[in-house]
């Protein structure tokens, strides 16, 4: 699938700019141009450049999402911060007031810690 | 319900949980390509958050990579790219148990008939493995339909999967009814549980065929399994293996079964739908490899069980439906391998009038011949031997008068047994009624009675029979065997009613 390949060009791309020292990675970007070019795959770079922002982005530590209804207090969001850079996670915040209260913490777009009320009532409908 | 959300309410699950989700990535002709679920497995139920808050079941077909394809299990229109996915932790499972009984139910288990909720408390998964060798015993008890033709030429036994196959509008659903019809002469401690599936039909003749089992009293010991022609694919799909479920909860508490699949050739187009959205690669006539396995696996499940496991049964009657007779395309040749036998309807006999349309001469049932009753062994011997001979003859029967006596009587003989195995629809015969009457031809009672009122010979024969000789008919269907002295007494009893009927 195109989405499958995308993300493993984005891998190997951003693995081999890593290893690389500064004055060397243009020459790698141009390289793999050129082997887009080869390959017949040109017409995904956009796609594949998008991933590999993502991937790049998780260099500096995996994205961790915190959604709550309402802004927290500076206090509580820097325990929270700190709590998720302890474990290698960087966080962003967002605000949804669709979720009436509590919080939920999305990690990496795979993984949900679900306290929010409207969780709750969904997990309460589904016992009716 | 104030007990649940008081709990809930108190703290017992409302604290937070950790959940693996996925989000939509694309959605398009009921199956959605979904990115996360990094530990999702095979055949998993999937259920998608949309913004309107309701949530959707979907079924996990495709791990790869990165990417989870899932079939969709209901309403696909409020879906949208970017919706949160969720894990249930359990693979695709069906409500089983006694409640079922009389329900009409979607193959979720869902019911359909506006009774209330089932009530069940048990759960199966709809993919099971079939019973191992040593689990099993051959088939040696009969499964009665009530049609002569079927019973005396091509019986089937518990257990057994017997293929009905021909061509739309040819009865073939009809016969399938009149075997659930027919239990209702059965015992009730041995009666089978009837469970009929229906894939793509037509919600009004689903409707219909309910209203008729409702009518007879036969809903009492039947299920009904329905993905209607306007549900989607993946429904289709998964129905009948989520019929064999719920059958199998009976099976296996040692209890006989019947089930129906009503077409297996509808389910076959469901997963090459499928399996073309997932981009599976396609082969022949377009169906994917596996199109042989998909129907493989569900019939295997059809079996006898031995008397450790409880000498339950689960006799499965796929129907397939083919074009213009057309019995060499690629699912109906699948099918008739894997099944243990095949009864063909044929539209020439159809439209000459001979209902049910069976051709009794490529017909045939491997392994039911060890199940059928004694009685009807005894007169079902000759029958097939009449009717080989007839069949051979029937070219020249335009010439009739051109030929031998000898010859003229075999195509007489043959005529009539075939006017004997003309059956209505809705009156299926009980098995010592059967006997009778092939008796009576076999004996040569019918052979001075005109063709044309053959049927109706039969029709008062029997009222005579049940009116003066009901003990003789009694003790056939309790010893299920028909000795001589027993055979001369009927053979009286036929004698008798003919001197009233010819005077």
């Amino acid at each position: 699938m195109a989405k499958a390949k995308a993300k493993i060009y984005a891998r190997v791309l951003v693995d081999s700019l890593k290893e690389a020292k500064q004055h060397k990675q243009t020459e790698i970007m141009r390289a793999f141009k050129t082997l887009l070019q080869k390959r017949g795959d040109v017409r995904q770079l956009s796609a594949i450049l998008r991933e590999a922002e993502k991937l790049w982005q998780d260099t500096e530590g995996k994205l961790a999402k915190l959604v709550s209804a309402e802004a927290l207090t500076s206090g509580d969001k820097e325990s929270i911060e700190k709590c998720l850079n302890k474990v290698g996670y960087r966080m962003e915040e967002e605000i949804d007031p669709k979720l009436i209260g509590g919080m939920a913490l999305i990690l990496e777009n795979s993984f949900v810690i679900d306290n929010t009320v409207r969780g709750k009532l969904q997990r309460i409908a589904k016992l009716l | 319900m104030y007990d649940i959300l008081k709990k809930e309410l108190e703290g017992v699950h409302a604290g937070p949980t950790g959940e693996e989700i996925g989000k939509v990535m694309s959605i398009g002709d009921g199956v959605a390509q979904i990115e996360g679920l990094p530990n999702a497995v095979y055949s998993e139920m999937i259920e998608v958050q949309t913004q309107s808050g309701v949530s959707v079941p979907a079924m996990v077909l495709n791990l790869e990579e990165f990417l989870v394809g899932a079939v969709i299990l209901g309403d696909a229109t409020q879906m949208k790219e970017g919706d949160t996915v969720k894990r249930t932790g359990k693979v695709l499972s069906v409500p089983v148990g006694e409640q079922l009984l009389g329900r009409v139910v979607n193959p979720l288990g869902v019911p359909l008939d506006g009774k209330g909720t089932l009530g069940t408390t048990q759960t199966l998964p709809i993919e099971r493995p079939a019973p191992a060798v040593m689990d099993r015993q051959p088939v040696n008890t009969p499964l009665a339909t009530g049609i002569k033709a079927i019973d005396a030429a091509i019986p089937i036994g518990r257990g057994q999967r017997e293929l009905i196959i021909g061509d739309r509008q040819i009865g073939k659903t009809a016969l399938a009814q009149d075997t659930i019809l027919n239990q209702l002469n059965e015992p009730e401690a041995t009666r089978p549980i009837c469970i009929y599936v229906a894939i793509g039909q037509k919600t009004s003749k689903v409707a219909q065929f309910v209203g008729e089992l409702q009518e007879r009293g036969a809903m009492a010991y039947t299920i009904v399994v329905t993905a209607n022609a306007s549900d989607p694919a993946s429904l289709w799909y998964i129905a009948p293996y989520a019929g064999c479920s719920m059958g199998e909860y009976f099976r296996d508490k040692g209890k006989d079964v019947l089930i129906i699949y009503d077409d297996l050739s509808k389910h076959a187009w469901a997963w090459r739908q499928i399996a073309l959205l997932l981009r599976r690669p396609p082969g022949r006539e377009a169906y994917p490899g596996d199109v042989f396995y998909l129907h493989s696996r569900l019939l295997e499940r059809a079996s006898r069980l031995s008397k450790e496991k409880g000498g339950g049964s689960l006799t499965a009657l796929p129907i397939i439906e083919t074009q213009l007779g057309d019995v060499s395309a690629y699912i109906p040749t699948n099918v008739i391998s894997i099944t243990d036998g095949q009864i063909f309807l044929e539209s020439d006999l159809f439209s000459k009038g001979q209902r049910p349309a069976v051709n009794i001469g490529i017909s045939v049932s491997r392994v039911g011949s060890a199940a059928q009753t004694k009685a009807t062994k005894k007169v079902a011997g000759q029958l097939k031997l009449d009717l080989a001979q007839f069949q051979e003859l029937a070219a020249f029967a335009q010439f009739a008068q051109d030929l031998d006596p000898a010859t003229r009587k075999r195509i007489d003989r043959g005529q009539r047994l075939m006017e004997i195995l003309k059956q209505g629809q809705f009156e299926p015969m009980p098995m010592e009624e059967q006997v009778a009457s092939l008796l009576a031809v076999n004996e040569g009672y019918v052979d001075d009675v005109p063709l044309e009122q053959v049927r109706d010979f039969e029709k008062r024969l029997l009222t005579y029979l049940k009116d003066q000789h009901e003990s003789l008919l009694q003790k056939i269907r309790e010893s299920k065997a028909l000795e001589d002295d027993t055979k001369e007494e009927l053979k009286k009893g036929i004698e008798e009613f003919k001197q009233t009927y010819t005077r």
